[in-house]
């Protein structure tokens, strides 16, 4: 007879609430007996619940999409079509449609009846065919069907495989470029402090005094961190020079970059150091399972900007059409088909417990060069373009290439189920059975000179910009969802026969002990607010998803800056240039 | 297993003297008989999730047949008794009281009257008729959302009784919402994927009801031949796995498009 441990309910993870094992019977409650023969049985609709709570593994996954985005690049084109639709100010700078950014674009091609007229002798007997199509077909029509999928698509993904090859550069002012894999760790700036090295990181390094970072192999005490700048703990660390081996200081003296890896003990560096690595995140949906609409008369507190445009040419009738520059959109998103989560590995080898809203522009008039390119936040500054992007393209997207007026486009295909895409650059803590998120990735998307030039290519706007380096719009792609919740907690036990041991059990050879994190039940909200309580109804859990989605200029948004920031030095500096600061992204670190 | 509803005493007695079992949980098929007893007995899990259903979309919007559009249009016509056929030029309000002048300016009157297009069960395969019928639901077409021309006499629009439906314009009469899993229906006249669609006008102004059916007759008297399965309903079907849902005439054509709208004609 297989041998089995019943557990406690308090014990069946950390401060799992207590349950009553007695039965009481009260005359008033939500408990009635059942007498089935000589069986006895508790009727009780709140366990009853949690039961099929707990037991339901569909997820119906909605939520809001609100665009925040300001259309600033204003400039040319050599494409006539988009000079004709290209919004002009009333100082003759022109800008690219919004309907070229929009969630759900308005330019539709759709029929709409002629002007009848009708007097009073006249009997109307209904329209003859005289229905006239509305909006343009000269460069891509857009329907009603698809015009919330021509410009962006919506997916879910998974992480299913970490990588920690992946290519990656980090670039400070002068063009001093820092090239790296994922696996190396987060790159740091090197200082020298007289007695001691100060690293500052452009991301949260994760890392505490007395622990160590693991430089080209060797492990280094943390002496401190942080410096006298607010916040800087997160960023700032420092070494004392003692410490470093005689032959080791040019790990520290060669550039004014490197790579580092937390470690906490020096004594058994492989199995405390954490591991570097993005995730690769795997399409679970097709472009036509979700719905896209305006939510009733809900929009964005920004303002639209639109004004009628005429245009004559080539002794064409005139056209007079309305144009705009910005419309604030704020739209639902439905995916329509519960999600079931069943049947999933991800990158760390369990069920997964999240997974992403991956919003992905689809460039379906072809205006920017694509496929989209693929970096993190660390790669965008305010004063000077990153040179991972100029080899930086996500090559698990399509692309559509068509030929219109002797120009040709680039436009996206959509992403189907199974596709791989790259996604965030993750930090997994071994001892603590658990990733994280050391940074989001970005998408970034250029125009091409000839379809639509704002000068992204000139290195007076923006410094190091270049041919091959342009600059652009950017964005983030993959929003987490969180379906489960692991317990905080790390558990241990030497006994492997545990009932419902959960999938991310891990066997420690040196300590012969199963460490795990336990899988908190829907429903239960520990105090720390781990935990998971979503609608539960018909048979699936609600999980509703609200994004603020960000569009930003690479150029004109200053506030994109990664670590610590001297709010002093970057007030007196940016009121002295009269720049415009964007101040959209609030969890921006502030740094510098 | 299901409570039927009978006379019987339904309370559940709790004998002052119970044996509790415990032992007996520990047999894992008894478990398993519970658990299902028990998710029948008591809170059964039942998708009533309803799910948006759009009109078939179909290719005519341009010469490129992948390039299509879900517009669905509507004709309602009054009767017009001086006309032969009864109801030519029946899409003027003007047969039912509200003038153009009223039209025009949007009265109150005119604000608050609407279409109701009806939607109706029938068991499967049965022929729709006031006995046999379930209203499952409706949807209501304000007067005012209707097609526009201009009216020469007061240089002005009047509304018209022609009603399209597309993403971006009049949308209630576009889509609509049933249940996605049809299982959980007991009564099987819920079951099933077809519908039968009727109208009403709801007339503010004098507050008379207007019934329509789905086809012209030149007799006059003709509510005394009118044939319910017949001349007064179009059928629906919904196609749960990809939500959209077609209407047929009596002749079984798909209708709804410019050239073959939905018409609808007042049964006086």
């Amino acid at each position: 007879m297989e041998k089995k441990i019943i557990i406690h309910p308090e014990k069946k993870y950390a401060k799992a609430p207590e349950e009553d094992l007695k039965l009481k019977v009260s005359l008033n409650g939500p408990q009635s007996l059942l007498i089935n023969d000589d069986r006895n049985i508790v009727l009780n609709t709140n366990t009853q619940f949690d039961n099929e709570r707990n037991t339901s593994l569909k997820y119906k996954i909605y939520g809001k999409l609100k665009m925040i985005f300001r259309n600033m690049y204003f400039g040319t084109s050599e494409y006539d079509y988009l000079n004709e639709i290209m919004y002009e100010n009333n100082d003759g700078l022109s800008y690219l449609p919004y309907n070229e950014f929009a969630l759900l674009r308005n330019d539709i091609c759709r029929e709409v009846t002629s002007s009848s007229v009708l007097n009073e002798t006249d009997i109307f007997t209904g329209y003859t065919r005289e229905i006239i199509n509305t909006g343009t077909t000269r460069h891509k029509t857009i329907t009603e069907i698809n015009a919330a999928k021509h410009n962006w698509g919506l997916y879910l993904t998974y992480a299913y495989l970490d990588d920690s090859e992946h290519p990656m550069a980090y670039t400070l002012s002068g063009e001093t470029v820092m090239n790296f894999v994922s696996g190396d760790g987060i790159p740091f700036r090197i200082t020298d402090d007289g007695a001691k090295y100060t690293l500052i990181s452009p991301v949260e390094h994760g890392m505490n005094e007395g622990e160590y970072i693991i430089i080209d192999d060797y492990p280094y005490y943390i002496n401190s961190i942080g410096n006298e700048i607010y916040n800087s703990e997160d960023y700032v660390l420092s070494i004392l020079k003692n410490q470093i081996p005689s032959g080791n200081t040019a790990s520290f003296t060669t550039s004014a970059l490197l790579t580092g890896k937390r470690c906490l003990d020096k004594n058994n560096i492989e199995k405390t150091t954490s591991r570097y690595y993005i995730h690769k995140n795997k399409v679970l949906t097709e472009i036509d399972d979700y719905i896209l609409e305006k939510i009733g008369f809900e929009s964005p507190i920004f303002r639209d900007e639109k004004k009628l445009k005429r245009f004559e040419k080539d002794g064409q009738s005139e056209q007079v059409f309305i144009v705009e520059k910005n419309r604030p959109e704020s739209v639902l998103f439905d995916f329509t088909e519960a999600f079931v989560l069943t049947g999933l590995t991800n990158n760390l080898g369990y069920t997964p417990t999240d997974i992403y809203i991956s919003v992905i522009y689809k460039n379906g008039d072809g205006f920017f060069e694509y496929p989209p390119k693929v970096g993190y936040r660390f790669n965008f500054h305010d004063e000077w373009i990153d040179e991972c992007w100029k080899n930086s393209n996500e090559t698990g997207i399509g692309v559509n290439t068509f030929t219109i007026s002797g120009i040709t486009f680039s436009g996206g295909t959509a992403l189907t189920s199974g596709d791989v895409i790259n996604g965030d650059f993750i930090e997994y803590i071994p001892t603590q059975l658990k990733e994280r998120t050391i940074c989001n990735t970005y998408h970034k998307i250029v125009s091409p000179l000839e379809i639509f030039n704002h000068g992204q290519n000139e290195s007076e706007i923006y410094s190091g910009a270049s041919v091959d380096n342009k600059f652009g719009l950017f964005y983030q792609p993959h929003y987490k969802v969180k379906l489960r919740e692991l317990s905080p907690s790390v558990e241990t036990s030497n006994n492997a026969f545990i009932d419902n041991l959960p999938q991310n059990a891990i066997f420690f050879e040196d300590e012969k002990i199963w460490k795990w994190r336990d899988l908190y039940e829907h429903g239960y909200i520990d105090d720390l607010d781990y935990g998971t309580n979503y609608p539960f109804i018909n048979g699936m859990h609600y999980v509703k998803t609200d994004i603020n989605f960000y569009l930003m200029n690479e150029v004109l948004f200053t506030n994109k800056i990664n670590g610590i920031r001297d709010f002093n030095a970057y007030l007196s500096k940016n009121t002295l240039k009269n720049r415009r600061k964007d101040k959209n992204n609030n969890n921006d670190k502030m740094c510098q | 297993m299901k409570i039927l509803r009978n006379s019987d005493n339904k309370s559940i007695i709790l004998n002052i003297e119970n044996q509790f079992n415990t032992d007996l949980g520990r047999e894992e098929s008894l478990e398993l008989f519970e658990d299902e007893i028990l998710n029948q007995l008591i809170n059964p899990i039942e998708n009533h999730e309803t799910v948006r259903y759009e009109f078939k979309p179909y290719s005519g919007l341009t010469q490129e047949t992948s390039e299509l559009q879900s517009n669905i249009w509507y004709y309602f016509y009054f009767y017009n008794e001086a006309a032969t056929p009864t109801h030519l030029g029946g899409l003027n309000y003007k047969y039912v009281g509200i003038t153009p002048n009223e039209n025009s300016n949007i009265t109150t009157a005119v604000s608050k009257c609407f279409f109701r297009l009806e939607f109706y069960k029938t068991p499967e395969s049965q022929e729709p008729s006031r006995t046999n019928r379930k209203l499952a639901f409706s949807r209501n077409i304000s007067l005012i959302s209707g097609e526009e021309i201009i009216y020469t006499t007061y240089k002005r629009n009047i509304h018209l009784p022609v009603f399209v439906g597309t993403k971006f314009k009049n949308r209630e009469n576009m889509y609509f919402y049933w249940f996605q899993d049809l299982t959980m229906f007991d009564n099987p006249i819920f079951t099933g994927n077809t519908f039968y669609m009727t109208a009403k006008f709801y007339n503010a102004k004098d507050g008379s009801i207007i019934n329509f059916g789905n086809n012209r007759t030149e007799d006059k008297t003709r509510t005394d031949s009118i044939i319910e399965s017949t001349d007064l309903y179009y059928k629906v079907v919904i196609n749960p796995e990809d939500r959209t849902y077609q209407i047929f005439d009596n002749e079984e054509n798909p209708i709804g498009f410019f050239d073959s709208p939905i018409n609808f004609y007042e049964i006086p």
